[in-house]
């Protein structure tokens, strides 16, 4: 296995998503929500006081992002992390492709490793999109005023917009997570409905678990709690360390996802 | 040059309690036009899909162009190429968008385009290579997987039913191509269920019937063995010309599934047959020249014995390497 | 072989994570300890932040001398749900004022207090020119570690 062929199946990869619709739709979607939100938020006189920062919706542009990123943690992120990784093993089952790519001169293991940069790559860029979109889409539509933080304290905009900006960085690794999620279920199931639809599903149901005053331990190793860890980061005195367990608990499921993805193509006959 | 561009020796594969595959020897030289013949269901597939890398076989040893295949790594080797089954491709890219991306995994991104339009010219898919695969008919994929095998400049080649798909003209097209190639020197490995095809076109012969090899060896030997061309007859009695046939020396009949009767025979035998007929008798309807079928002829080779068929492959293993002896 | 030992090697980690993760007890960490522990700088730094939004002469956080006292209505030291806070303070004429807020504090740390009653104003507040503010102490929320 090189580095090159791994590179050769990514480009590969790359080539194919960009020509499919739903690339294209998903990402115009990360682009364009976010302002629609804002427009919104302008426009109507209430505002969504069940998310944090919701109450702040009008008063800061800053606030915008936050609470994307709150709402976002139910279903979108997981959404826009299965999009590309729930399918991009199962398409070939679909194509019935497997034969044609699999008798080139790449290994399995350049192909299993171009298409996971593929799906990581496609997700990171995604919610880098959302993140992008819902800053510009705050500060132009309301205003880069000062943001009230988690501690009442009054946060001014060139410090605001450092701590969303990280606040966005931290739900990179649950999302990978659930990109790891995806493509496991993805080899497992050689089905894009499963390999898309299940992910969701599971946040959902951990989400759900936030809910319920069940045991701690389990609730830390709940990928979905890491989508939350960049509370510590709004504060007057910041703290890390839900962010700490979010992203050892997430490097785990991306790791144990993806060895046990790698080991099931690395064994499968293909057709016979 | 080596001496073998292909060996496929002792190769087993079994699915749960079905052995598809088993003990198969497979050899072939460089610039051999190589027929596989069998039925559906033989494991002709599955056997190039071993080959290819894409199935794990459970004993064997596969050889291409001298290097053993190591299959965990999965990687086909240069100068080798071929597709099973009918070749699928992205039904959202156009055909040659389908052979860039290829040619861009075999690591050949700069000078690709060239092979591109040169393996299209090859199988004259013209103007049709711009319109997206999933419109495609399954000649035309046929084609196309014939042009992604010819990217590769391969120097053994593994086709899978080639013109199963194709009209005559078509399947002219690519026989000649085969043959082109095998001239060069590459080794073609062609299977199909098609006996007169495999016979006409091939130089060397392999017969597999469930997962087993009945005949390996030259095309001529398999002639001698079991002529191709054998009579259709029948007659107003069919059970009772069978029994008949089978007391009339030089003659050989098999019942097919219509109840007609296959027969071999040569013309003096056949004549003494069809008097015979007649006075015991048994009126004949029809009869004509036809084209043997598959099942006859295997009847043939495992009736003939193991002895018949030993010294047909003594005498073609001083061209064709080991061969497995019918049981 | 390789691969027989990874698959067993993960699964045996899973199968331990799995175990600990249900059968590790101990209790929650939204204590009443954390919650004061927060709501009370929040809510000193809001009327300081709301007392400059009206226009008032600006007064800091200190001076007040915020102090909080929670439980659970329903019992217990512990858990996520509903929470009532009772917060003490120094006005700007340094009479001593007390506000109750009713709490939903959710398992990840985070909680949004709501006043009890109509007391230190509805949700909009007059400024000095007349102008609608909303007011921060009405309803406000804030977030805890929990690890």
């Amino acid at each position: 296995m090189s580095i090159r062929g791994v590179l050769a199946v990514t480009g590969v990869e790359c080539t194919k998503l960009a020509a499919q619709l739903k690339t294209r739709i998903v990402l115009a979607a990360c682009v364009a929500g976010p302002f629609g939100f804002a427009a919104a938020m302008r426009v109507q006189s209430s505002v969504p006081t069940d998310t944090l920062f919701g109450r702040s919706v009008k008063e800061s542009g800053f606030a915008i992002p936050l609470v994307v990123l709150g709402f976002g943690a139910l279903w979108v992120f997981p959404v826009l992390a299965s999009v590309v990784g729930g399918d991009v093993f199962s398409a070939e089952d679909r194509y019935g492709t497997w034969t044609t790519i699999l008798t080139r001169s790449r290994s399995r293991s350049e192909v299993f490793g171009g298409k996971v940069l593929t799906a990581l790559g496609f997700s990171a860029l995604a919610v880098a999109a959302l993140a992008v979109s819902s800053v510009a889409a705050g500060v132009l539509v309301v205003g880069s005023q000062p943001l009230i933080g988690l501690s009442g304290e009054l946060v001014p905009p060139s410090k605001a917009l450092i701590s969303v900006a990280l606040a966005w960085v931290t739900v990179l690794p649950p999302t990978l997570g659930f990109t790891a999620l995806a493509a496991v279920l993805s080899v497992a199931t050689r089905n894009s409905a499963a390999g898309i639809g299940l992910p969701v599903v599971a946040g959902l149901m951990m989400q759900l678990y936030a809910f319920v005053d069940g045991p701690e331990t389990l609730r830390q190793l709940l990928i979905t709690s890491a989508f939350g860890a960049w509370h510590g980061l709004l504060t007057a005195t910041p703290y890390y360390g839900p962010l700490l367990e979010g992203t050892m608990v997430s490097a785990t499921y991306i790791v144990v996802c993806l060895v046990v993805a790698y080991r099931m193509l690395r064994r499968r006959d293909i057709g016979g | 040059m080596e001496r073998f561009a292909l060996e496929a020796l002792g190769v087993s594969k079994r699915y749960g309690r079905h052995e598809a595959l088993s003990s198969v020897d497979l050899v072939a030289r460089p610039g051999q036009l190589h027929g596989l013949l069998g039925p559906n269901g033989a494991g002709k597939t599955t056997l190039m899909r071993v080959m290819l890398g894409l199935v794990r076989c459970d004993a064997g040893a596969v050889r291409l162009l001298g290097a053993g295949r190591d299959l965990s790594i999965g990687r086909v080797p240069d100068g080798v190429a071929g597709f099973v089954e009918t070749p699928a491709f992205y039904p959202y890219l156009s055909g040659r968008k389908n052979l860039a991306l290829l040619v861009r995994l075999d690591g050949d991104g700069g000078a690709g385009g060239d092979r591109v339009e040169r393996a299209l010219e090859q199988i004259g898919l013209g103007p049709q290579a711009e319109v997206t695969v999933g419109s495609y008919s399954a000649g035309m994929r046929q084609r196309l997987g014939l042009a992604a095998a010819l990217l590769r400049s391969p120097r053994l080649l593994f086709l899978d039913e080639p013109t199963s798909s194709l009209d005559p003209r078509g399947a002219r097209d690519v026989r000649a191509i085969a043959r082109r190639l095998a001239d060069e020197g590459t080794a073609v490995i062609w299977s199909s269920h098609d006996m007169a095809e495999v016979e006409e076109l091939c130089d060397m012969l392999t017969v597999i019937d469930r997962g087993r090899v009945v005949f390996s060896g030259a095309t001529g030997e398999l002639r001698q063995l079991a002529p191709a061309a054998v009579f259709l007859l029948r007659t107003s009695n069919n059970d009772a010309a069978l029994e008949l046939a089978s007391s009339q020396p030089g003659v050989r009949a098999t019942s097919l599934t219509d109840g007609a009767l296959e027969v071999s025979a040569d013309i003096e035998a056949l004549d003494a047959y069809v008097v015979a007929l007649g006075r015991a008798g048994i009126a004949v309807r029809l009869l004509e020249r036809h084209q043997r079928s598959l099942e006859s002829l295997f009847l043939d080779l495992t009736e003939h014995g193991a002895a018949e068929t030993r010294a047909a492959s003594r005498g073609a293993m001083n061209d064709s390497g080991p061969s497995q002896a019918a049981s | 072989m390789l691969d027989r030992a990874i698959g067993m090697g993960l699964g045996g980690a899973l199968a331990v994570v799995m175990i600990v993760a249900v059968f590790a007890c101990g209790p929650s960490p939204v204590t009443s300890a954390r919650i004061e522990g927060a709501i009370a700088p929040t809510f000193a730094n809001l009327v300081q932040l709301q007392v400059s939004q009206l226009g008032l002469p600006p007064i800091s956080a200190s001076d007040f001398g915020v102090t909080a006292s929670c439980r659970k209505p329903a019992g217990g030291a512990s858990g996520a749900g509903d929470w009532v806070c009772a917060l003490t303070w120094f006005g700007p004429q340094r009479q001593t004022l007390s506000n109750t807020y009713d709490l939903l504090v959710t398992t990840d740390g985070c909680y949004t207090a709501t006043v009890d009653r109509e007391q230190l104003g509805g949700p909009i507040l007059q400024g000095i020119d007349g102008s609608d503010i909303r007011n921060l102490l009405y309803a406000f929320e804030g977030c805890f570690d929990t690890t």
